[in-house]
């Protein structure tokens, strides 16, 4: 329904303001130009694939909840020491996860998720433009969010034969590698 | 014979404005999960609503927070969803009469002559009442598959987007 508005929505009528359709694009390449943030909302979904269920869909449900209240913080300017820091560490504890395939319980999974999503939702609700398509642009950016978590599962369900559990562990070693640089790049800000 | 400008107008405006399209998915998910019990209450509640509401825009009322309280309605009906449980009659009827009421009351019609703004309003409670029996029916049978995942799933993202849009709001 969402995808179909944005798609063809026209903005003539009574509450168009803004352009819809350019801003829901404008946020849903929000996420998606953010390397550190593309690669922890998909070592989201594959750590939930590689505990299963029903963690492989109880982390997405619970990451953009939490996410909208960082982003509620964000808005509102609460200060937030060392956001980048903590969006960095992110992409390492949770490329780490799936690397080492930690089966940790779903409370603690849940735990550690939301904890980064705050950070997460926080650099997007700083960001978030005040003006007449913030629906748009809030709807186009939790939308890509979930997408990218849906990657993440979708290459996690490779956990099924044994060259994908390989597979999906270096993908993970792969992004706790990148959060490293992400985090020497924020560290050096 | 093709339909009036104001009655197509009224039609597409529930899915042509982002907080009605955010509002009426979050509601047709909790009606999507009362829809073998109660579903014709819970739209009949809303039909309520929607009329009343449609009914006090043509009477003149002013500005109302209707927005405001239709992406509250969003926040809650989303939370709802996102927890995978089916809301009570005793919640979800007055919360349709509310939704209902709100999306009229945000719908005021574009047009200033008489017989165009009454072919609107009258547009609007049809596509308004339309979209979401459809998004109810859909939702009742996405529901039944795979525990109703994707129902919490969308449940969750739109509270998120619910959630975030009214703290820009209030931050203005």
């Amino acid at each position: 329904m969402l995808l179909l508005w944005a798609a063809g929505a026209a903005p003539a009528f009574a509450h168009g303001g803004g352009d819809v359709a350019a801003g829901f694009a404008g946020g849903f390449g929000h996420p998606l130009f953010g390397p550190d943030h593309v690669a922890a909302m998909v070592a989201v979904g594959l750590w939930g694939a590689v505990l299963g269920s029903p963690a492989i869909w109880v982390l997405p449900v619970v990451f953009p909840l939490v996410m909208a209240f960082g982003g509620v913080l964000g808005i509102a300017a609460v200060p937030m020491p060392r956001v980048e820091v903590g969006i960095a560490v992110s992409a390492i504890m949770l490329g780490l996860m799936v690397a080492l395939a930690v089966r940790a319980p779903l409370a603690l999974a849940i735990a550690v998720v939301s904890a980064f999503a705050i950070f997460h939702g926080h650099a997007h609700g700083a960001e978030l433009p005040r003006g007449a398509d913030a629906i748009a642009f809030s709807a186009g950016f939790v939308v890509a969010t979930g997408l990218l978590h849906v990657c993440g599962i979708g290459l996690g369900l490779a956990t099924r034969w044994p060259a994908g559990r390989l597979a999906v562990r270096l993908v993970g070693a792969g992004i706790a590698g990148a959060g490293a640089i992400f985090l020497r790049a924020a560290l050096s800000l | 014979m093709a339909l009036p400008v104001g009655i197509v107008a009224g039609l597409v405006h529930p899915v042509s404005t982002p907080a009605h399209v955010v509002a009426l998915t979050g509601f047709g998910l909790i009606a999507g999960r009362n829809f073998s019990r109660a579903g014709a209450a819970i739209i009949g509640a809303f039909a309520l609503g929607l009329t009343a509401g449609l009914g006090a825009i043509a009477w003149g009322v002013g500005e109302t927070p209707a927005s405001d309280v239709l992406l509250a309605s969003a926040t809650l009906c989303g939370l709802i969803a996102a927890s995978g449980l089916t809301a009570p009659v005793s919640l979800a009827v007055p919360v349709a009469l509310v939704s209902g009421l709100a999306l009229g009351l945000d719908s005021p019609p574009e047009s200033i002559l008489v017989g165009e703004a009454v072919a609107m309003l009258i547009g609007t409670a049809c596509g308004g009442i339309g979209v979401l029996a459809m998004i109810a029916f859909v939702a009742s049978t996405i529901a039944r598959w795979r525990q109703g995942i994707i129902l919490r799933v969308a449940g969750s993202w739109l509270a998120a987007i619910a959630i975030l849009v009214l703290a820009l709001r209030w931050a203005a």
